[in-house]
Formats: C-alpha cells, sequence, structure tokens
C-alpha cells in the first residue's frame, strides 16, 4: 500500500480554479468518498483550505491512482489537459511523503511558518477518521506529519517572529508591558486597519477596548463590532491617561495627538509607558511624540519594516526546516521498508532454517555414537551457516524493498521463486 | 577543605555564565526562558561557595571578610542568592548572563588570593563589625542586582526605540518587568545600606572612639545614600520610572563601586577594608 497526493496550491493554481475544487463544508464525506472512487483507493484524506486542495490516498496501485486522482481533479475543476498538467500536481511514495511533510510543516504555505496548517492538516485527518476513510497507511504517515511539524517548529526559529503587522503591534507590546490582562486598548478613529489590529489585540484576552472617534456614531458602530466601549472625542487628553496600548488610524489630515499633549499627558500618568501604534496614512500621531520618555511610537512603515524583517529571518532558516523534513522523510521510509519487509524476511528465514533443522537431524540419525557435545556443535554449525547465508539477502531486502514504491513485489516475487518459499510453505 | 569548595562553585559559576549566554546569544530554538538550567547551576555554585566561605568562618571564628578579596567574594555571594531568589518571582534565566560573570570573576580573584583560615584581627572581632558588613553587603548586592537590570532595561529600551533587534540581546524581559525588578531592588537595598551605616557607626565608636569622621569612603557612602533616596523619592513621590530611573541606579551603582575600588585601590582614609 503507498502513498499518493494529487491536489493543487495557491503556487499551481489561481483562486478561481481554486474555488472549484474547493470543498464547502456539509460535503467533506460525500467527496472523499468521490476521490476514493475515483483514484481506486482503500484510504483517504482530503484536505481543503483557501491556499490549496489536496487528497492524499493509499493505493495497492499507486501509478494508476495518482493517474486516475489526477484526471478526475482537473475535470472536476474544469480544465483542458494542458492547463491541468501545468496546475495540478500528483505525487506518490517517497514524493508524496516529502510533500505531506514539507506541508504540515508549513513550508509549502504562502506565509511560511504559519501555524495555520498543522491545524488543518490534523481537521482533516480527524474527519477520514470520522469516515472510517483512514487506515494503516495513511495513519502511519500523518502521525509521521504531525510529528515533523512539530519538531520544525520547535528545533528551528521558522515560526518565531510575526510577519503581520498586526501580529508585530502585539509582539511589542508584550515587550514592553508586564501582561497584557487587564490593560486598557484605546482605538482612535475607524480605519480598518485600526480595526483589524485591534481585533489582534482582544484575542489576547483579558483588555479593556475603548474605542473614540470624531463622529460619535462611527464610534459607537466600531465599539459595538469590537465588542468595546465608546467614548467621546472631545476625551481624548484623559482617554490618553488611562491607555496603555493605543491604535491610531483616522482619516483625518493632520495631527490627532501632537507631541506636546502627549507631554502633558505622559506627566499626568506618572510616567508609565504608553505604546502608539499609528497605522493612519498621513499620520495621526505627530512624529516628535516617539522621543518622549517613556512613550514608544511605531508607524505604518515601522511595523512593515519589522515584519519584512522577521519575514527575511524565515526565509534564512527555511534551509534548517527542509533539513528537518529530510531526515524524518528518511526516517519514515526506513521504518516503513523494515514494516514491509518484515513479512517476507520472516518467512524466508523459516524456511531456510527448517530446511537446515531438518539435515541435522538426518544427520545425526546416521551418527547414533555422537555425544550431546558433538550433538550440540552440529546444530550451531547448520544455524551458523543459515546466518551467514541469510545476511546479505536479509539487508537487500530491507534496503531494497519499497524504496521508491515499486521494488517490493517484483522483490518477493523474485525471493520467493528462488527460495521456493510457496513450495514450502504448502509442505 | 575551603579552596576546594570554592573552587567547585567557581567551576559552576562558568557554567552557568556560559549556558546563559548561550541563551542570550541563541536565536533560535524554543524558548529559553522555559529553561532553569543556568537558576541549578548559579544555585549549585552559591550553595559550594558559602559552604567555602561557612568553613572559613568556622575557622576563623567570626566571618572572614578582612581583606578586599573576601569582602568581593562575600559580596559576589550574596549578589548570586539575591539573584536566585529574584528568579522565584521572574523568570528571568537569560538575565542570569548579567550575575553570573560577577560571581564568577570575585569567586576566581577570592581563589587566587586564597588563604585557609587567615587571622582576623583583633579590632574586627567585635558585635558590630559583623552586622556592618552583613548589612551593607546585602544593600551592596540588592544595588548590584538593581545594576544589572538597569543595564538589560536600557538595551532592551533602545532596541524598542530603534525599531531594530540587536542581534545579541534576542530575549530580554519587557521593559515593565525590569523597570519594576529595579525599583524593588533599590528599595530593598535602601534600608540595608541605612542599617549597615548605623551599625558602622557603632563599630567605629567602638574602634576609632567616634561614631562619624570626613573620610573619603564615608563620605562617598554618605554621597551614594542620598543618592538612592533621592532615587527612591522621585519614583514614590514624582513617579519617575524606566529609563531615568535606570540611569540613576547605575549611577548610584558606580557611586558604590567607586567608593569600594578607588578608596581601597589607593588606600585613603583609615576605612580601607583591609585591616591586616
Amino acid at each position: 500500500m503507498d502513498l499518493v497526493v494529487a491536489g493543487m496550491n495557491h503556487r499551481t493554481a489561481p483562486l478561481d480554479t481554486r474555488e472549484k475544487l474547493s470543498c464547502v463544508p456539509g460535503e467533506e464525506r460525500a467527496l472523499t468518498k468521490e476521490m476514493i472512487e475515483a483514484a481506486g483507493a482503500a484510504e483517504c484524506v482530503v484536505v481543503s483550505t483557501c491556499n490549496r486542495f489536496e487528497a492524499y490516498v493509499a493505493a495497492a496501485d499507486p501509478a494508476s491512482a495518482a493517474k486516475n486522482l489526477e484526471r478526475h481533479l482537473c475535470a472536476r475543476a474544469g480544465l483542458s489537459p494542458a492547463e491541468g498538467a501545468a496546475q495540478v500536481y500528483a505525487k506518490r511514495g517517497v514524493d508524496a511523503v516529502r510533500h505531506l511533510f514539507r506541508v504540515a510543516s508549513s513550508l509549502d504555505s504562502m506565509v511560511v511558518g504559519e501555524a495555520q496548517i498543522l491545524g488543518q492538516l490534523k481537521e482533516a485527518y480527524t474527519r477520514a477518521s470520522e469516515y472510517h476513510t483512514n487506515g494503516k497507511t495513511v495513519d502511519r504517515v500523518f502521525h509521521a506529519a504531525f510529528r515533523a511539524a512539530k519538531r520544525v517548529r520547535t528545533e528551528t526559529s521558522i515560526a518565531e517572529n510575526p510577519v503581520s503587522i498586526s501580529h508585530v503591534a502585539v509582539d511589542l507590546a508584550e515587550s514592553i508591558f508586564s501582561s497584557l490582562r487587564g490593560r486598557n486598548v484605546l482605538v482612535v478613529g475607524a480605519g480598518k486597519m485600526g480595526e483589524l489590529a485591534a481585533r489582534r489585540f482582544a484575542t489576547k484576552g483579558g483588555m479593556k477596548l475603548v474605542v473614540t472617534n470624531r463622529t460619535a456614531e462611527k464610534a459607537a458602530e466600531t465599539a459595538a463590532r469590537l465588542g468595546a466601549q465608546s467614548a467621546p472625542f472631545d476625551r481624548l487628553e484623559s482617554l490618553l491617561c488611562d491607555a496603555d496600548v493605543v491604535i491610531s488610524s483616522t482619516a483625518a489630515k493632520g495631527y490627532v495627538v501632537t507631541a506636546s499633549m502627549l507631554q502633558g499627558v505622559i506627566r499626568r500618568r506618572h510616567y508609565r509607558p504608553l505604546f502608539l501604534v499609528d497605522i493612519a496614512v498621513p499620520r495621526d500621531i505627530e512624529p516628535a511624540a516617539g522621543r518622549i520618555e517613556n512613550v514608544y511610537l511605531y508607524d505604518v512603515d515601522d511595523l512593515q519594516k519589522v515584519a519584512d524583517s522577521n519575514l527575511g529571518a524565515r526565509s534564512a532558516e527555511i534551509a534548517r526546516c527542509e533539513a528537518v523534513v529530510g531526515e524524518e522523510v528518511g526516517a519514515f521510509v526506513r521504518r516503513a521498508q523494515e514494516i514491509e519487509a518484515a513479512p517476507l524476511i520472516v518467512a524466508l528465514r523459516d524456511t531456510v532454517s527448517r530446511i537446515a533443522a531438518a539435515e541435522v537431524e538426518k544427520a545425526l540419525a546416521g551418527l547414533p555414537g555422537a555425544d550431546e557435545k558433538s550433538r550440540d556443535a552440529l546444530r550451531a554449525l547448520a544455524h551458523g551457516i543459515v546466518n551467514k547465508v541469510l545476511h546479505r539477502p536479509t539487508v537487500a531486502i530491507k534496503e531494497e524493498y519499497g524504496a521508491d514504491g515499486t521494488a517490493g513485489p517484483e522483490l518477493a516475487e523474485a525471493v520467493e521463486k528462488l527460495f521456493g518459499l510457496s513450495d514450502e510453505q504448502k509442505r | 577543605m575551603s579552596a576546594y569548595l570554592l573552587g567547585g562553585g567557581a567551576l559552576f559559576y562558568l557554567l552557568a555564565t556560559l549556558v546563559c549566554l548561550r541563551h542570550m546569544l541563541k536565536a533560535r530554538g524554543p524558548d529559553p526562558c522555559q529553561s532553569t538550567a543556568p537558576l541549578w547551576l548559579l544555585l549549585s555554585g552559591f550553595v559550594l561557595h558559602g559552604m567555602s566561605m561557612g568553613v572559613d568562618a568556622f575557622a576563623a571564628g567570626t566571618l572572614p571578610v578582612a581583606g578586599p578579596v573576601e569582602s568581593m567574594s562575600f559580596f559576589a555571594w550574596l549578589t548570586a542568592g539575591l539573584f536566585l531568589l529574584v528568579s522565584l518571582k521572574y523568570r528571568l534565566p537569560t538575565l542570569g548572563a548579567f550575575v553570573a560573570p560577577t560571581a564568577l570573576s570575585a569567586a576566581f580573584a577570592s581563589l587566587a588570593f586564597h588563604d585557609d583560615g587567615r587571622a582576623v584581627p583583633e579590632a574586627l572581632r567585635t558585635f558590630w563589625f559583623p552586622l556592618h558588613v552583613v548589612t551593607i553587603f546585602i544593600g551592596q548586592a540588592a544595588f548590584a542586582i538593581s545594576f544589572a537590570m538597569s543595564v538589560a532595561f536600557l538595551i532592551q529600551e533602545y532596541q524598542i526605540r530603534r525599531k531594530t533587534q540587536l542581534p545579541l540581546v534576542r530575549r530580554l524581559p519587557p521593559l515593565e518587568v525590569l523597570d519594576e525588578i529595579i525599583y524593588r531592588s533599590v528599595a530593598i537595598g535602601f534600608p540595608f545600606m541605612t542599617l549597615g551605616m548605623v551599625t558602622g557607626s557603632l563599630w567605629a565608636k567602638h574602634a576609632w572612639g567616634m561614631y562619624w569622621s570626613w573620610d573619603p569612603r564615608l563620605t562617598l557612602a554618605l554621597a551614594t545614600w542620598a543618592l538612592v533616596a533621592g532615587v527612591l523619592h522621585a519614583r514614590l513621590a514624582v513617579g519617575w520610572r524606566g529609563r531615568r530611573m535606570a540611569l540613576l541606579t547605575i549611577a548610584a551603582f558606580a557611586l558604590t563601586v567607586v567608593s569600594f575600588l578607588v578608596v581601597n585601590g589607593l588606600r585613603l582614609g583609615r576605612h580601607v577594608g583591609d585591616f591586616k
């Protein structure tokens, strides 16, 4: 049984093609069944996210399963064979395993290192086990993939530093404040980006959000969406005194918060640190405010710069991640080979040992005068010869077996023929 | 015997220093703030170092702080101990990189000049002297901690303000945590320093026949005391914190180091810390 994957992702196919394949909640079960039938497979896990659609199947005949699955996906997405060849990929054996490991480790993601994909894979796998479309092969390879992903996350810094503006802002707040719990977050203005950043802060939990805006109705609207309170705009200065984090994104042309205003504010708040995030363009907060003691000001460009440098650091980590994935794939393949080769090796040893034992007994029957010591020596001799003779074939079987997913059956047939395994077993 | 213990202690300080530095410089891998290895190493060093001083104290019949090297060693031991106490509340293994080397160098210096059971002069065999030394050194150790945290604060603030990350120090605690430790250790150090000066004055009466003299060391100590009192006042009454507090704390600690090193080195006045 060998793993096959066919699908498309954000790199190979445009969004409107991916849309045609993506799976609507509720129809996962039907889709999984459909993939099993199309591929002629025994096991199947369907992974459908906004960036990828992939079907992982285990089939006794991987070559034809890959071909059938690829053809089926092209038909489903309405692609001509030429388009399909460019947009749909199909892999099997070690390549499919490596692909899954890379996907799980977020090396195949649009934003390398993002954590979501692993959760999505786990959900897909759980669904498959609900539908009972998992099996020995799928279980083994998915568990190994989750392990590889975990190793990549803990042994490299791929997922360490945030690469989106709002994540960077939260990260910075955490290196200023001892804890974000119970902090006041003031949202000035009703910009989309500001709301997004505020939402990111809110996910940290335990924070009090206050929204203010020149137009009171807009403040109330934004506050309702964020589950926050709204406050009148003319109280801005006292709001600044209470806030720990300020997210500003108004549409104002001039500065809404000036440096001299903040100088008074910081004194009134007894120099408690204040973190200002200015997401507006043009800017809301006078840049000179960033030089005031215990005021930390970041504008869009600053945040973007940090995000970019973090992304750069991530790309620098990719090689290390690939190395970890490579190790895990190697270990998985070796384990799989041993598991697959085990029955053949056992049968081979059984057969030859039985022949040897029979020959020893025959020889001993012709030597009635032999004492116990000589008998043991003869048995040990036969045992030693069996081991020595079988050593090379055993190693060769382990090495060759399923190395690329094809040698297995042929090798088994050859061994059976050469040593007459099936004949022996019949007897 | 005490030399072997001290050597063992120094070895553990060295290991703690190396592990802390590695944690601080390492840019990748699991969050080092979860690791307690540096603290255990520091604790082992602290225990051995303490046992070594205990053996010396037993042999001498009093605190072994007669010479500057012994005093340094005692001070380093207290600093390590205070840092371990701080670490119970705050998870700060990377900051061990600032503290462990202090303990390490003092232990090495003390090892180099180690002298089993040095005789303690008669002038120091009083009730007040050990009390003076212990209280003043606890105060000093607290200032040393606040100094280390202030340096860490300035580095971390520089990183945030400059919007760059220095490659060397990737994971320092948040500014507020550092600020809090700076303030708390100054607030703990100050009463001990005060107590140390009072007991010192009582000892001076006993040994020199007067409570106070305008000796260079004593004058500098008084200036330091006034500075620290000012720092605490600014914090409590005006609410100064952050960078300002860090700089003032560094200044106060620098003053104590100057009064210890310069006054002892140049042997100015009679309070030179070497009463042989």
